[in-house]
């Protein structure tokens, strides 16, 4: 398989995640977001993971193992932020850190597109 | 900025239009669900460019690195959409509708669990899949020769490991996952030992390096060879020496600066050999591997320690152990010598014929290929 088609698959869950984090991150900042909106839960389904009792969901699991292995966060780290968006108090310093999240994950699916493309 | 992008939104939205105008109406069914996904997803796109535009939510200064964000996904989407989705549709021609056929074909042969993707003969990059819009392509002569068609069947794997809440699939995603952990506890341990040793830095940067690489490319790679080399059979490994010999740089890589998106080549054989073992093609194994050592030799290409510490055995044999456990415990048919479908026994008689006599192939390979074509247009797909 080229480059290009082995980071379309990639490309795709890493634009998903970007995607999810700022509809959330938008409705966090505009006091309309609650613990129990899909999308809040979904997120923070992905920073907890997924329970042994659950079935298997490579997305979550990926999106920890891409975190933790990309971005230098431990997965206390992730626990807190997925603890924090199941809350009905989601601090400032929380919402600082999904802002500062949000920025990579969507340089990180720029730089992918720019090498799709031939860029990179 | 403000004014930029209600200008630059008004301009695309008119731009999905004219793409949704460009989706041909008289394709043959099996362009339906890439017509159909296109036009979704154009849809989807508008959508969120009115609610740039119209939403009183986005002129406040709070929001505006969101609303940038979006905006720059909408036009990458929207780019996609028109240099690959659309790009295919509108140049669908007759060669794409035999491999369409084709892979239909196999798809059923090898009981494929999810929607059989769409195939284009646009590509620029060997064979790749899209599986957000469920679109392979390949180049565009490649429907006229068997020797690289195995590749079809390492792309149909990537999206089951892409597919989310099908428990058909989940076993191989977990087996995936399984395979993740076990590449990860490794790479930990060694890591425990270079901080142990207090050596010098670089073995350190290389293991976590190497701990990113599996994470985001090579486990995907090394998975779907397997899912090939297990569905096909040799063929898939015989691809492989082909397509290493012909385009192949340094089979031994190990990334010692730059990430590779690609694990090493010899590591991907080691890992189909052991998986064609399994399955119990050892004679052909062993072929394969005399013809790969051969080729090694002519390279010169020699490995280094690094190269071994990367991938070493037990990982190798690890991944295929993993990968047919999880196929096993799916539908898909996993291929053994008793399997007679006729795309698996034709694209693997061809490398046998491609052996005895190398230099009468080609008179071969034309008549095969006229004859495999002219079994799929009855093909009800």
């Amino acid at each position: 398989m080229s480059y290009n088609g082995l980071h379309s698959g990639l490309y795709a869950r890493i634009r998903d995640y970007a995607e999810l984090l700022d509809e959330v991150l938008i409705g966090l900042k505009a006091h309309t977001s609650s613990p129990n909106d899909e999308k809040r839960q979904k997120l923070a389904h992905l920073f907890l993971g997924t329970p042994s009792s659950a079935p298997s969901n490579l997305s979550a699991q990926f999106f920890q193992i891409f975190l933790q292995s990309e971005q230098d966060i431990d997965a206390n780290q992730l626990s807190e932020i997925g603890q924090a968006l199941r809350s009905t108090d989601v601090r400032a310093n929380v919402i600082e850190r999904l802002e500062a999240l949000a920025l990579t994950l969507e340089n990180e699916r720029a730089g992918m597109l720019a090498k799709m493309r031939g860029h990179g | 900025m403000d004014d930029y992008i209600k200008g630059a939104a008004a301009q695309l939205i008119e731009r999905g239009r004219v793409l949704t105008a460009k989706i041909p109406r008289d394709l043959p069914r099996d362009y339906d669900t890439l017509a159909q996904t296109s036009r979704q997803k154009i849809n989807a796109q508008l959508g969120h460019l009115k609610e740039l535009s119209e939403s009183p939510l986005f002129s406040h200064s709070s929001y505006r690195a969101e609303r940038l964000r979006l905006f720059k996904r909408i036009v990458a989407e929207m780019d996609i959409l028109e240099t690959v989705a659309i790009a295919a549709l509108d140049r669908a021609k007759v060669d794409d509708h035999r491999l369409n056929a084709l892979l239909e074909r196999i798809a059923l042969e090898i009981r494929f669990p999810l929607v059989t993707p769409v195939v284009t003969t646009l590509s620029q990059q060997y064979f790749h899949i899209h599986p957000d819009l469920n679109l392979m392509c390949v180049p565009l002569t490649e429907g006229q020769f068997l020797l690289h068609l195995p590749d079809l069947y390492h792309e149909l794997a990537h999206p089951l490991l892409v597919e989310q809440n099908d428990p058909v699939i989940e076993p191989f995603q977990e087996q995936f996952l399984n395979a993740l952990r076990y590449v990860l506890d490794y790479l930990g341990e060694e890591q425990a030992k270079e901080d142990r040793r207090r050596g010098p830095l670089q073995p350190r940067f290389l293991l976590r390096a190497w701990e990113k690489a599996w994470v985001k490319y090579w486990m995907t790679e090394f998975f779907c060879d397997l899912f090939a080399t297990y569905t096909l059979g040799p063929a898939f490994a015989w691809s492989h020496l082909h397509l290493v010999a012909k385009r192949g740089a340094n089979p031994f890589d190990v990334p010692l600066t730059n990430l590779s998106s690609h694990p090493a080549d010899d590591a991907r054989m080691r890992a189909m050999l052991r998986a064609l073992d399994i399955a119990g093609f050892s004679a052909e194994s062993s072929q394969i591997l005399q013809r790969w050592q051969s080729f090694l030799a002519h390279s010169g290409a020699k490995s280094e320690p690094e190269y071994h510490r990367c991938y070493p055995e037990s990982i190798i044999h690890g991944l295929a152990e993993r990968a047919q456990e999880g196929l096993r415990a799916t539908q898909v048919r996993i291929a053994t010598r008793e399997t007679k479908d006729p795309v698996h026994t034709l694209l693997n008689d061809a490398w046998k014929t491609f052996w005895k006599d190398p230099g009468s192939y080609v008179a071969w390979e034309k008549k095969a290929v006229a004859t495999l074509f002219d079994s799929t247009k009855g093909n009800p797909s």
